[in-house]
């Protein structure tokens, strides 16, 4: 499909269809889902757990393979790419944001922060400078040196916010950002995500059942049985 | 490879993030390393000091017989003459000593108990470095002439025959012409040794013996040694060119067990190695499992970061070279530090005397075996950590982290 790589769209799906299976069970979980995203939207992908929102966001990521249909990010096609590219478009298109465990416990907030650019191979200095820059922006100034271990939920995912963005991706996919969080940290979160996604224009998926987070963005894909259900 | 001063700090740090994990890997990577540089170094000393032990008794690096001696060692099967081509060889390096000596079986008789012995009739000036006996001597005097009237005996033999030192003997063999022969000696020496010759030899001198057993010049065996034992068997194969019909052997002919007793010490120390290498192997390939079972959910971020399954590899392949090494490191330097507190010599006590061995063994260690240990225990390591490295890199990131997030 030539489209998916001429349009304004940043990730477009075609019949995207996806099944696990489950022991002897087949269990759909995409069923031909096709949509299209734009650049700098801010959308949330929505529905009851099980719906196959974290799925769809799983293959516009390119953490997992489909079975049929296509995804365009940017608009190369996903299934044509072997596993170490695909590792490529996450490390330069694509920024994470984690339910849980998001960020690698050996390493300090700054490093975490650091990881992807020095994947990137950013010079230490620039790595050096970015890394405080995005800390303090994120409200971490301060706490670079801790271990994952040494900050609390809110703050582990502010830094995973930050290692998402620090390197400018095109799109942030983030999979139930404020599921550990408390109403506090969880509108802090949010308003800072928003923020950013007004500054820097970078595009925000967001899977998500929590209606606080679904108010927040400006459009909403609320999946039901591995289709769109609506689109508003 | 820029990524790898991303991928070695992080290695590094996740070596201790599970540090008693770690430590006990690495404690028996250790053990292993040092029980084969020490294992090797001490049983090769003992099967060495046994070889130095036959070679320093009576064996020599080698022998002349006689057709026939071997296997019947009586006074019927002697030398008369040496062949030129012989007698050159042994004057030249190298062989560094050699003697004459009659060798037959002989009674010996007190006045209160009799046994049965094997006579030596020896060139005492060139038994000096050859063999055991000039030194032997506890108490008395080893011989001070080539002819001296006299007898040394052992000091378990003369507690057997109920005798000492200065006393008189009878001692009896076969002559040349079959008939009995006996001479009455004067204990001038005992002397102390491996268990067997302390009981069963008794030495005399060569024109002692040969004037008993009524043989002119003739002898039972010629005995040399070499400056290098590795020259044995070259030796003996030119002697041999040159020697006619007499026979000659190598040490390790004549002494096929203390041979066997080297070749089994050296299949121990490897089937000791493999057993060890096999340890290693096993015990780095269950903790490097466990610990990628226990951290899927983190290679799952790392490749969702974008680190490549090669990298992911790399890293854990890092992280187990860098236990091993340093297990490895430490295994060698304590084996090391281990036989060279030992370099003045292990006292094993007198048992060690009835297997052949000398009762202080000298462990030394052998710098190519230490290379090939250090060298092999890596390798085998880093191969073994290629299965669970492996499955790590292969772990498709959705599978840890989508499905306990959907």
């Amino acid at each position: 499909m030539e489209a998916g790589g001429q349009d304004s769209a940043i990730v477009k799906c075609d019949a995207v269809v996806k099944t696990y299976q489950q022991g002897a069970i087949q269990v759909p979980a995409l069923r031909g889902i096709s949509l299209s995203i734009a650049r700098g939207e801010f959308v949330s992908l929505a529905g009851a757990s099980g719906s196959g929102k974290t799925t769809l966001l799983n293959m516009i990521g390119g953490l997992d393979r489909f079975g049929s249909g296509e995804v365009w990010v940017e608009g190369a096609p996903l299934s044509r790419m072997n596993n170490s590219e695909l590792a490529d478009l996450r490390l330069s298109k694509i920024g994470f944001v984690f339910q849980a465990y998001n960020l690698i416990p050996v390493l300090s907030a700054r490093e975490n922060v650091e990881f992807i650019m020095q994947l990137q191979g950013v010079a230490q200095a620039e790595r050096r400078d970015l890394s405080r820059q995005i800390l303090a922006r994120v409200g971490l100034a301060g706490m670079e040196q801790r271990l994952p271990a040494e900050l609390s939920g809110g703050q582990q995912q502010r830094v995973a916010v930050a290692r998402a963005l620090v390197s400018h991706p095109a799109i942030i996919l983030a999979d139930e950002p404020t599921a550990n969080l408390d109403s506090k940290n969880s509108l802090e979160l949010l308003t800072m995500m928003a923020e950013l996604n007004l500054e820097s224009g970078t595009t925000l998926i967001v899977a998500t059942h929590d209606p606080q987070v679904i108010d927040f963005t400006r459009r909403k894909l609320v999946i039901k049985d591995g289709t769109v259900a609506e689109d508003y | 490879m820029g990524s790898l001063s991303l991928i070695f700090p992080l290695a590094w740090r996740n070596l201790w993030r599970n540090r008693r994990r770690s430590l006990l890997t690495m404690l028996a990577i250790f053990v292993a390393v040092y029980s084969m540089v020490t294992m090797g170094a001490f049983m090769r000393a003992w099967s060495r000091a046994a070889v130095v032990e036959t070679i320093n008794n009576l064996t020599g690096h080698g022998q002349i017989h006689a057709p026939g001696y071997l296997d019947d060692p009586n006074v019927d099967h002697r030398i008369s003459h040496l062949p030129s081509g012989v007698a050159e060889i042994l004057t030249r390096p190298p062989v560094s000593h050699f003697a004459r000596r009659v060798r037959v079986p002989a009674m010996i008789r007190t006045e209160r108990e009799s046994a049965p012995v094997e006579l030596l009739g020896i060139e005492p000036e060139r038994e000096q470095g050859l063999s055991f006996i000039p030194h032997a001597v506890v108490d008395g005097h080893y011989f001070v002439s080539a002819d001296e009237r006299g007898i040394l005996l052992g000091e378990q033999l003369a507690k057997r025959l109920q005798t000492r030192l200065g006393r008189r003997l009878v001692l009896m063999s076969q002559g040349a012409d079959g008939g009995i022969e006996e001479r009455g000696l004067r204990i001038v020496g005992i002397f102390s040794s491996q268990p067997d010759i302390e009981k069963y030899s008794v030495f005399i001198t060569l024109p002692q013996a040969q004037a008993l057993l009524q043989i002119g010049d003739d002898f039972s065996e010629l005995v040399y040694r070499l400056a290098d034992e590795q020259d044995s068997g070259v030796t003996a194969a030119r002697l041999a060119q040159q020697a006619g019909e007499l026979e000659v052997r190598a040490w390790d002919e004549l002494q096929p067990f203390t041979k066997a007793l080297m070749e089994m010490s050296e299949g121990s120390i490897w089937i000791w190695i493999l057993v060890s290498f096999a340890l290693v192997s096993f015990g780095l390939i269950n903790t490097l499992l466990v610990a990628v079972f226990e951290r899927m959910r983190e290679f799952g971020l790392l490749q969702a970061l974008g680190m490549k399954p090669r990298w992911l590899l790399l890293q854990l392949l890092i992280e187990s070279g860098l236990m091993l090494g340093l297990a490895t490191l430490s295994g060698l330097l304590a084996g090391m530090a281990t036989v060279q507190g030992f370099d003045d010599g292990l006292y094993l006590g007198v048992g060690a005397s009835y297997f052949g061995a000398a009762q202080v063994v000298y462990p030394r260690l052998d710098w190519t075996e230490l290379r090939l240990i250090g060298i092999s225990v890596m390798l085998m390591g880093l191969l073994a950590s290629l299965y669970p490295a492996f499955k790590a890199a292969r772990q498709v990131p959705v599978e840890v982290l989508a499905r306990a997030t959907n």
